[in-house]
């Protein structure tokens, strides 16, 4: 597992300095490597520049200047074989991800608040599918 | 007539939107989340406690649940400043503060476009807050809407228009000014919303179009 985490860099988008930080801190306490960033256009020019080190991006909902159906859409168009993972505090309903998702691919969805290990489970399973 | 102001503080931004009049229809532009909430704390009390307001607050970047815990406990949790917190479960008991997240309010439960139908939805709830704001003996009602569900399904509709056209559409469509309402409407846009989604003469006409443009004099980050 810990290869897993040393040869994996993460992208993190968040709405939210704190939540990047503490979610930055987590994965890195857990011994994954990650770049996190709460402007999305910033991230998104991270990760074309860096393609070839990224094999997950984990991206918020609800963002600023590009949301997070446009922002997973602008990263599957760079690099279609990237795991995405959306995360949102707010509860997804049957239209939302009808109307919204369904235009994207979305590798997993993680409901915020989750636990550390929920996410490490989830970040594992889409790497065994990498 | 529209005027633009510029702040470099949350004290001289709260202090303009405790002074605003009854209705006034503003639109305040923020940096960043940090600002907003700072924004929040200070104002939600004021508006609440010494305006003798009700407050109906429409978010969409914080969970309604997150703004609650903001509001009860600062909007820095780290160096707590309990002149800014509030009672949230008292004064949503009693209905002087009602938290909804933006994308219900201005589009339905059901979060459907239907050509309005939530933001009618929304006037209701408006229309009835100021019916009980005379019921229980407050002065007013203060909204601070945020305007960012608006993009959130970001494609066009069988008309061709797209959500900025929606967003520019619906707000062309209130007045300039609410008169004869004891109504303050604070019409908010994240920066990065406003100057990337907007074209320059879509501002131009969303700022002409309110009382005032409250603009923050910061980029993304927090304010001092």
């Amino acid at each position: 597992m810990s290869d897993t985490r040393n040869n994996n860099k993460f992208i993190l988008a968040l709405d939210d300095d704190f939540d990047s930080a503490f979610v930055k801190f987590t994965f890195q306490k857990h011994g994954f490597s990650v770049f996190g960033f709460t402007d999305p256009l910033v991230a998104l020019e991270h990760f074309n520049l860096n393609l070839k080190d990224y094999n997950i991006v984990i991206s918020d909902m609800r963002m600023p200047g590009i949301n997070g159906n446009e922002f997973v859409k602008k990263v599957k168009e760079i690099k279609s074989e990237v795991k995405v993972i959306l995360m949102s505090t707010f509860e997804i309903t049957d239209r939302e991800f009808h109307k919204g998702l369904q235009s994207v691919t979305i590798d997993a969805f993680l409901q915020k608040p989750f636990s550390i290990k929920q996410l490490e489970h989830l970040i594992e399973q889409q790497l065994l599918t990498t | 007539m529209h005027q633009n102001v510029t702040f470099s503080s949350r004290a001289e931004i709260s202090e303009h939107i405790k002074q605003a009049e009854y209705g006034a229809h503003y639109l305040l532009i923020y940096p960043g989340l940090s600002t907003l909430r700072e924004i929040y704390s200070r104002c939600i009390k004021s508006e609440i406690e010494y305006s003798n307001n009700i407050v109906l607050i429409l978010s969409y970047y914080e969970s309604p649940d997150k703004l609650r815990r903001i509001l009860s406990d600062g909007s820095d949790s780290k160096n707590k400043d309990k002149d800014d917190t509030i009672d949230v479960s008292k004064y949503e008991n009693e209905s002087s503060l009602v938290i909804m997240d933006s994308l219900k309010g201005y589009f339905g439960s059901d979060h459907d476009y239907g050509v309005g139908s939530g933001s009618n939805g929304l006037m209701k709830i408006i229309r009835q807050l100021l019916e009980s704001a005379e019921e229980v003996g407050k002065n007013g009602i203060s909204v601070f809407a945020d305007l960012a569900s608006f993009y959130h399904y970001n494609e066009q509709d069988d008309y061709g228009k797209t959500s900025t056209d929606r967003l520019v559409d619906y707000e062309l469509s209130l007045p300039s000014k609410y008169d004869g309402m004891k109504l303050k409407g604070f019409c908010i846009y994240h920066k990065a919303d406003f100057d990337r989604r907007l074209t320059e003469e879509q501002k131009q006409k969303l700022l002409n179009h309110h009382g005032k443009g409250l603009l923050i004099d910061k980029s993304y980050g927090p304010m001092s």
